[in-house]
């Protein structure tokens, strides 16, 4: 229960939603709630709902897909655009997140800002090279690869995060969604996002993306060197799967230990890179 | 502050805090069949219909529901006149402790209404977030498949 909540708001439009939050320091957003419904911060005074502000839709034109950021999973497993997006690795990320009623409430955007390190679509949005465009006192577009590190510094907490743009050229790229976890729609011991170009077997501009692993949602550009250029044979996903270990140290938790994780991490990229080599073309 | 919804077909008001939960609110105002399980969105126990789509009432602030629709299980069957699922609940042995069965039925409701031939995966796939944990779910899905059958809702 958050026990200095005094207000809770309904704002019709962004820019509603960021009037509010800009004047209250004591404001944040919610959407699904399903994280912040579960906090107990006596920091937060008010909180702003941001669901009828018209945040939920998927657009796409000739440079891309927007996602509004109150987009549910369960829209995002519904939509025929994002099945487009990287061989639909959003929508098969949606089919395999929590439960039927949690993905009804659970956000995109909550996703990307959530503060644990096993969310889904970190990694994604880090393969498919996503922006996200927050709204404050003014508008910010920040690479999802730069979004923890500006986090603080441009103090992204006190801004609304109104929509994801995934640009042309990384949305038809080929795509890989991969999570290990014990139950289909349980939390990933290690979850794998991939983005390559597939010409014959030979793959480029390959991107791989790991979530559950460390304390964040990393890129691995040493197994994505490993792999760029090559036809996914048994000695480049050898490879690739041994320099996945330089990229990142795996951490224990109460889910599995280091060690296993590292096993694990191994067999991800190369089943996740023998996947992307079996999707010639474009997605 | 005040909130007006309508619950079951029926308008009303009741008066909120900001902080408060609409599992609360509702267990409040007298309707119990909303049960209160794991209280962290978890469980599927205090399962209720908003607008159509089904959620987790104890991760609902009770202020976000003006002016919107809300369905319990007091709105799908009485005693008297039990709805299709929750005889088939019944007769299919899908009820054992009984704690979960409101949250599946409104669960089971709001798939029929949506898809009223459901396949069992897609059965299975929407009480995925119904926890049981007498383990009735095989007679869960056939007391839902005996209702699809039947015509549906």
């Amino acid at each position: 229960m958050l026990p200095n909540l005094q207000h809770y708001t309904v704002a019709q439009s962004v820019r509603e939603a960021v009037l509010l939050l800009t004047r209250n320091e004591g404001a944040r957003i919610i959407a699904g709630g399903t994280v912040i419904a579960r906090s107990s911060s006596p920091r937060i005074t008010q909180l702003v709902d941001i669901t009828k502000a018209g945040m939920d839709y998927i657009a796409e034109d000739d440079t891309g897909v927007r996602i509004g950021a109150t987009v549910t999973f369960s829209a995002a497993r519904e939509s025929p655009t994002l099945q487009k997006v990287g061989s639909g690795i959003i929508v098969q990320a949606s089919d395999h997140f929590s439960s039927a009623i949690v993905r009804n409430m659970a956000t995109i955007g909550g996703d990307v800002l959530s503060p644990y390190n096993w969310a889904d679509m970190p990694p994604i949005l880090l393969v498919l090279d996503a922006k996200l465009r927050f709204m404050g006192a003014r508008e910010l577009i920040v690479p999802v690869e730069r979004y923890a590190e500006m986090r603080k510094e441009l103090g992204l907490d006190l801004m609304l995060l109104a929509e994801i743009v995934i640009e042309k050229e990384a949305a038809d790229r080929c795509g890989v969604f991969l999570k290990f976890g014990r139950t289909k729609s349980d939390i990933g011991i290690v979850t794998i996002a991939g983005t390559a170009n597939v010409e014959g077997k030979k793959l480029s501009n390959v991107r791989l993306a790991v979530a559950g692993v460390t304390s964040q949602a990393v890129r691995l550009p040493s197994a994505e060197a490993a792999a760029e250029g090559k036809e996914a044979s048994d000695d480049v996903l050898a490879a690739a799967a041994t320099a996945a270990l330089q990229d990142v140290t795996p951490t224990s938790d109460v889910r599995a230990t280091g060690e296993y994780r590292s096993e694990l991490l191994q067999v991800a990229v190369k089943r996740a890179l023998a996947q992307l080599a079996s999707k010639e073309g474009s997605s | 502050m005040r909130i007006i919804a309508t619950i079951n077909d029926e308008k009303v008001a009741f008066e909120t805090e900001p902080q408060e939960m609409l599992l609360d609110v509702l267990r409040r105002e007298g309707y119990k069949g909303v049960k209160r399980g794991c209280n962290t969105g978890d469980c599927g126990a205090c399962a209720i219909i908003i607008d159509g789509v089904v959620v987790n009432s104890c991760i609902v602030f009770a202020a976000s529901v003006q002016g919107k629709e809300i369905i319990t299980i007091e709105g799908i069957g009485t005693p008297d006149a039990p709805h299709p699922l929750q005889t088939a609940f019944d007769e299919e042995g899908a009820i054992q402790c009984g704690f979960c069965t409101p949250a599946a039925i409104i669960t089971a409701y709001a798939l029929l209404k949506h898809n009223p031939d459901p396949s069992e995966e897609e059965i299975r796939d929407a009480l995925s977030g119904n926890l049981c944990r007498c383990g009735t779910y095989t007679k869960q899905i056939n007391a839902i498949q005996r209702v699809a059958k039947q015509g549906g809702d």
